[in-house]
C-alpha cells in the first residue's frame, strides 16, 4: 500500500491543482519547470513568519535558536535526502544555477589555463554550459560538447573518448529537462574519476522524481534546485566533496562566512557556511525541509513507481498522435516529452492547451545546442509528476486534438 | 490573466495563418531585414522592394507561429507602396494597443488580446522588427 493509492487524496494536499484555468480544470504538465507545493510547504514557510522569524545563525534569544534550528535541520534532511555523506558537504544556494556558477567561479577558474578542457554534453541545459564558457573566456579553456544520438542518448563511449589530459571538469545532466533522457551518470562518474578529472552532475530534474544517492554515485559536486523539489523558488544546493569544499575559495564575501574580519586580514568560517554569505532565504530552506518530509512520507520509491506508469501511459497516447514527432526517444527516460506537431507551432499549441485548462511549456527549454541538434526551433514539452493522473492525460489529449482542429 | 483565447485566436488570426498573403522570397527585393525570437528561436525575413523613400512591396518568409505569420501577412498587405515611416508608425501604434492606451489601425485589432498574454507581444512585433532590420543602413 502507498498513500499514492489514494490519488485524490494526493492532490487535495496541492491546493493549487484544484485551480479553474479558464473555467477548466487545471491540468498541470509543466513540472519540469516547477513543480507544485504541498500545503504541508506553504504551511512551513507560512509558520516561520508567523511563529519564528528571526536572522539566523547570529540570534541568542529564542527566536534566533528556534530559526537556526528550523533552518539547519533543513540541512539535515536535504543531506540525508541524496545520500549526502555529511550535512557540512551541502551548501545552500539560490538554485542549481548558483550552485553551478560557485563551482564555476570557486573551483574551476583559479587553476583554469589556456588550453584546458571543459567537457559537457550536447543535452545540457543552459546553466551547465554558459557559467564554464564565461571562465573559459577568461582563461583561454574552452568548452568541449560531447555527442548524443538521434535518439536523445549520450554517446557514453564518446563522451569518454573526449576525456583527455587537457579536461579539468566534466559535466553531465543526470536527466535532461528537454529530452527526459536519464543518463548513465555512473559510468561518466567513474570514467573521469579514473582520469582524475573532477565531475559535476546536474540533477535538477533527477532528484524530484527518484531516489538520489551522492555517496555512491561519487561524483565532486552534484547540483539540484528546491522549486522542482516541491519547495519554495530561489532555494536549491551544491553538494561537494569535503576536501574542495576546504580548498575552495569563497565565492562571495560578507557576513555569516567569516569566522574572524581584520583590515590586516579575514579567516573564513568553515564549509558550508563559508560559502553562504549574508542572511540566507531562511524561509524557503524551512520550505524544502517540509517538501523533503513531505516527499519521505510518501515515499521516493512509491514517486518513481507511479511517474513510470505515467510515463508509459504518455507515451503509447503521444505515440498513437498523427503527425506528432516526438523529440528525444532514450529508453531510460523520465516522463518528459518534448514534441513538434506538423501545422501547428509550438507557441501556438501552449497557448491555445492553456485554455482548455492545460499548461505545457513551450520553445527552447534554455537548451538551444539541444535543439539545433535535432533540427527544431522549438518543441512543445509536457513534463508530468507523480499527482498527474490518466485521466488528465486523456484530457490533454482531447485538448491537443482541438487545437489542432482550429489550428488547420 | 489571461482571457478566452477564441478572441486571440480569431478568424481574421486564423484565416491570415492558414493562408498568408505575400508569403516568399521577393524576387527583386532591395532590402533585406531579419527578425528573430529568442523565446523560441523564430526567425522571419522581409524583403522589401524600395523606391526612394516609398515601399513598393514587401514579403516575408520564415517559420513562424500563427500570431506572427498572421501579423506579417497583414503588415505586407499594409506596406504596398506606403511611405518608409509606416512600419515604424505602426509598430508604435501596436504597443499602444499592447499597453492599453489605443487600439491599433484596420486588422490589426485582431491582435488587441495580446495585451493579457505579454509573453507572446514578442511574436506579434517580430515582423514590424523585420521590416525596420530591412530599412537599417548596411555598413
Amino acid at each position: 500500500m502507498s498513500q499514492l493509492d489514494d490519488i485524490a487524496a494526493i492532490r487535495a494536499e496541492f491546493p493549487q491543482l484544484a485551480r479553474l484555468i479558464h473555467g477548466k480544470p487545471l491540468v498541470y504538465f509543466d513540472n519540469a519547470n516547477t513543480a507544485q507545493k504541498p500545503r504541508a510547504v506553504i504551511d512551513a514557510v507560512s509558520s516561520y513568519y508567523t511563529e519564528h522569524n528571526a536572522n539566523v545563525a547570529r540570534a541568542v534569544h529564542t527566536l534566533g535558536e528556534e530559526a537556526t534550528t528550523l533552518y539547519e535541520a533543513a540541512r539535515d534532511k536535504l543531506a540525508r535526502f541524496v545520500g549526502a555523506r555529511s550535512r557540512e558537504e551541502v551548501v545552500f544556494t539560490r538554485g542549481t544555477t548558483e550552485s553551478i556558477n560557485l563551482v564555476a567561479y570557486s573551483f574551476l577558474r583559479p587553476t583554469l589555463k589556456p588550453g584546458d578542457e571543459i567537457l559537457v554534453s550536447r543535452m545540457e541545459h543552459h546553466a551547465n554550459i554558459v557559467p564554464w564558457q564565461l571562465i573559459a573566456a577568461e582563461t583561454g579553456a574552452k568548452v568541449v560538447p560531447a555527442p548524443i544520438t538521434e535518439t536523445g542518448e549520450l554517446d557514453v563511449d564518446g563522451m569518454i573518448a573526449l576525456m583527455n589530459e587537457r579536461t579539468r571538469l566534466v559535466g553531465l545532466t543526470h536527466v535532461s529537462n528537454a529530452l527526459g533522457t536519464i543518463n548513465p551518470v555512473e559510468r561518466i562518474i567513474a570514467a573521469a574519476k579514473a582520469r582524475g578529472v573532477p565531475s559535476l552532475i546536474d540533477g535538477s530534474q533527477a532528484a524530484p522524481h527518484f531516489r538520489v544517492d551522492v555517496a555512491a554515485l561519487d561524483c565532486d559536486f552534484y547540483v539540484l534546485t528546491g522549486h522542482k523539489l516541491f519547495g519554495p523558488t530561489g532555494t536549491g544546493a551544491l553538494i561537494a566533496k569535503r576536501a574542495h569544499l576546504d580548498a575552495m575559495p569563497p565565492f562571495m564575501g560578507g557576513g555569516e562566512m567569516i569566522r574572524k574580519v581584520s583590515f590586516d586580514g579575514t579567516t573564513f568560517n568553515d564549509p558550508p557556511h563559508k560559502f553562504e554569505p549574508g542572511t540566507p532565504n531562511i524561509a524557503g530552506f524551512i520550505g524544502l525541509g517540509a517538501a523533503i518530509d513531505w516527499l519521505n512520507a510518501v515515499g521516493m520509491d512509491a514517486i518513481a513507481a507511479r511517474e513510470t506508469m505515467l510515463r508509459d501511459r504518455m507515451l503509447d497516447a503521444l505515440r498513437g498522435v498523427d503527425g506528432l514527432r516526438l523529440i528525444g526517444a532514450a529508453r531510460e527516460r523520465a516522463a518528459v516529452f518534448s514534441f513538434v506537431v506538423e501545422g501547428a507551432h509550438a507557441h501556438d499549441i501552449a497557448t491555445l492547451l492553456d485554455h482548455e485548462g492545460v499548461a505545457v511549456r513551450s520553445g527552447h527549454h534554455c537548451t538551444h545546442p539541444t535543439m539545433q541538434f535535432f533540427g527544431v526551433p522549438a518543441t512543445v514539452r509536457a513534463s508530468l509528476s507523480f499527482y498527474n493522473t490518466e485521466d488528465e492525460i486523456a484530457a490533454f489529449l482531447t485538448a491537443l486534438a482541438k487545437v489542432r482542429r482550429m489550428l488547420a | 490573466m489571461s482571457a478566452h483565447p477564441s478572441t486571440l485566436y480569431s478568424e481574421t488570426v486564423l484565416a491570415h495563418n492558414r493562408a498568408p498573403h505575400n508569403c516568399g522570397c521577393l524576387a527583386d527585393a532591395t532590402h533585406h531585414g531579419l527578425a528573430e525570437n529568442a523565446l523560441c528561436g523564430d526567425r522571419l525575413e522581409l524583403s522589401l522592394r524600395m523606391r526612394g523613400d516609398t515601399i513598393e512591396v514587401a514579403m516575408f518568409d520564415g517559420e513562424s507561429c500563427a500570431i506572427t505569420t498572421a501579423c506579417a501577412s497583414m503588415l505586407t498587405g499594409m506596406l504596398r507602396d506606403a511611405p518608409r515611416t509606416t512600419p515604424a508608425t505602426l509598430r508604435a501604434a501596436m504597443v499602444a494597443m499592447f499597453r492599453g492606451d489605443a487600439d491599433a489601425p484596420g486588422e490589426f485589432a485582431a491582435f488587441a488580446e495580446l495585451r493579457h498574454h505579454p509573453a507572446r507581444q514578442r511574436c506579434a512585433l517580430l515582423p514590424f522588427d523585420a521590416a525596420l532590420a530591412a530599412m537599417q543602413p548596411k555598413e
